[in-house]
């Protein structure tokens, strides 16, 4: 029995694909893309030049990853709880750390598959820009999937820790991620996506600034946003483990 | 109640040794010892009285406050092992709308380690009567039908053990007389089998034997037959109308069959007897209006609720019967 239950994961994802609050929420990085496609269109190239960070720090990996990550993580358990399901997921015979992995893995994967415009719509933009289409495209696919990763691990676990996860997760996205977090340099340290804009500055020429970055160097914070998922993935496990359904 | 209850020949699969579960100050469960094993177990009780609790903690759904839950030996809440001989259909809703029949039941199959999940799928939604259904998407489901799938998701890898909260709710009166077919039929190939109710004639139509549960207290188990007579026979205030009901009242009086009598307030024209014995009272009620000349209009019990019944048990469980 393999640990990634490719029988679980498919459920789990099509599970999550399949909801309507999903298909809603795919507008969000739509719309990114489309206003990324009427930038490209309207404006020079000098122009686009500077607004490489505020698309691809500010929008991609500030935004549109954690809320589509928010929703999609925490519909991996907060909607089983909702409809009753939970027990469900409890009842099979394996551990339930595969079961958390597989839930996660899911909701990366759909984290990622509709933040897909945006992230393309990046990555065009700064090759527009005559940056090197390798150095764009690694940079914006390696920070996409990795801050993916470490939200939607935070947000699977934060499903099984409270009934009000959505509510919890908006607030974190908004009054840290994005507000406080930003206030001092040491706070960066405890923040995602300063960890994430940090990895995604491969795609940024060096003299663009890209918002709030930590102060780690790209490999390290690569490293902590992997780190932050499989910590949040073993947290999640021994929660499931423990919790009444 | 705590004192155990032995098991049948088959040998104990489920066990409860002093269970208690409490939710803050609510104490759902208390000091419940029980053992059972193969055949079909009824468990009865009003709504909050604790069955539910009873088989989330058989279920491992959740961790018993105090004592031990043990299910094929395994801890229930710990091990998922367990889930492999076990078969539960749960309260609450427990079915995934945007999957299909067929792919619910065949997912669990195929996690709880059965061969050939698409093949045991198969014949469980045959079995729950969901064949043309199967491929539909259960979000389109009415309640019957719902229930039934999660039937089949208890079923689909032949458990031993089968833990079932309320399963006939909502089904038609034909598909509930199919499924207390199954039920005892699963009794009969020796599984253990508990199904909680509060109705006692449809747990009689399939169990062997009866848990009654009242306010988180085992307060009887038996054969079905014992915990009727246990339900029915029991004191009563019961009201008699018609002509010349107050002789017939007299005579009840008489023979010793009522302990008291009282005229119904204005408006009214019956009377209100309280019977010790409400069997004695119904054998005796037609003989003696022949005798008295009464016309009955109307012999009606007066606070037949569930819960008036239980609340007799809970009484005669302290030995303080009246």
């Amino acid at each position: 029995m393999s640990a990634l239950s490719t029988s679980l994961f498919g459920f789990s994802l099509r599970g999550i694909l399949f909801r309507g609050r999903t298909a809603g929420f795919a507008a969000l990085p739509l719309v990114v893309a489309a206003v990324v496609v009427a930038v490209i269109a309207l404006t020079s190239v000098p122009a686009r030049y500077g607004v490489q960070d505020t698309f691809t720090g500010n929008l991609l990996t500030g935004l549109v990853v954690p809320i589509v990550a928010l929703v999609l993580g925490i519909g991996a358990f907060g909607d089983e709880r909702d409809s009753g399901t939970l027990p469900l997921l409890r009842a099979v015979a394996r551990p339930r750390w595969h079961v958390v992995l597989a839930r996660s893995a899911a909701a990366w994967t759909s984290t990622v598959v509709v933040c897909l415009p945006a992230a393309v719509a990046c990555a065009v933009l700064g090759v527009s820009v005559q940056q090197p289409a390798a150095r764009v495209v690694g940079g914006i696919a390696l920070a996409t999937a990795l801050t993916a990763a470490a939200y939607c691990g935070v947000f699977v676990l934060l499903s099984l820790l409270t009934r009000r996860g959505l509510l919890a997760g908006l607030a974190y996205v908004v009054l840290w991620e994005t507000f406080l977090a930003g206030l001092a340099p040491a706070l960066r340290g405890l923040s995602i996506g300063s960890y994430g804009r940090r990895v995604a500055s491969l795609a940024i020429p060096g003299d663009v600034p890209l918002g709030t970055v930590a102060a780690t160097g790209v490999g390290t914070s690569a490293l902590v946003l992997a780190a932050v998922a499989v910590v949040s993935v073993v947290l999640a496990s021994w929660r499931l483990q423990r919790m009444d359904v | 109640m705590s004192a155990p209850v032995t098991a049948g020949a088959a040998g104990t699969t489920v066990e409860l040794t002093g269970v208690s579960k409490w939710f803050g100050d609510t104490v759902a469960l208390s000091d419940v010892s029980v053992r059972l094993g193969a055949g079909v177990t009824g468990l009865l009780g009003h709504n909050g009285a604790g069955k539910s609790t009873a088989l989330a903690l058989l279920a491992g759904a959740t961790r018993p406050s105090q004592g031990v839950v043990r299910v094929a030996g395994l801890d229930p809440h710990a091990d998922p092992a367990v889930h492999r001989v076990l078969g539960i259909v749960a309260d609450g809703e427990g079915t995934w709308a945007h999957a299909s029949a067929r792919t619910q039941v065949e997912f669990l199959a195929r996690q709880r380690g059965v061969r050939s999940p698409a093949r045991a799928a198969a014949e469980v939604l045959a079995a729950v009567g969901l064949t043309e259904a199967a491929d539909r998407r259960v979000g389109g489901f009415s309640k019957g039908m719902r229930q039934r799938v999660k039937l089949a998701q208890a079923l689909v890898h032949d458990p031993q053990v089968l833990l079932l909260d309320e399963p006939l709710n909502g089904l038609d009166p034909a598909q509930r007389r199919a499924d207390v077919d199954l039920l005892a039929r699963l009794g009969e190939q020796g599984r253990t089998v508990l199904v909680s109710s509060h109705v006692l004639a449809e747990v009689e139509r399939m169990a062997e034997r009866v848990l009654v549960v009242v306010n988180g207290r085992l307060v009887a188990e038996g054969e079905p037959t014992a915990i009727r007579e246990l339900l029915v026979d029991r004191p009563r205030t019961v009201r008699l109308e018609g002509g010349r009901v107050l002789e017939l009242a007299g005579a009840l009086l008489s023979e010793g069959l009522v302990a008291s009598v009282r005229r119904e307030g204005a408006g009214r024209s019956g009377v209100l007897v309280e019977a010790p014995r409400a069997v004695a009272l119904a054998e005796a009620v037609p003989r003696l209006a022949q005798r008295t000349g009464a016309t009955l209009r109307r012999v009606e019990g007066v606070g037949e609720d569930l819960e008036s019944t239980f609340a007799h048990l809970v009484r005669a469980a302290r030995g303080a019967g009246r």
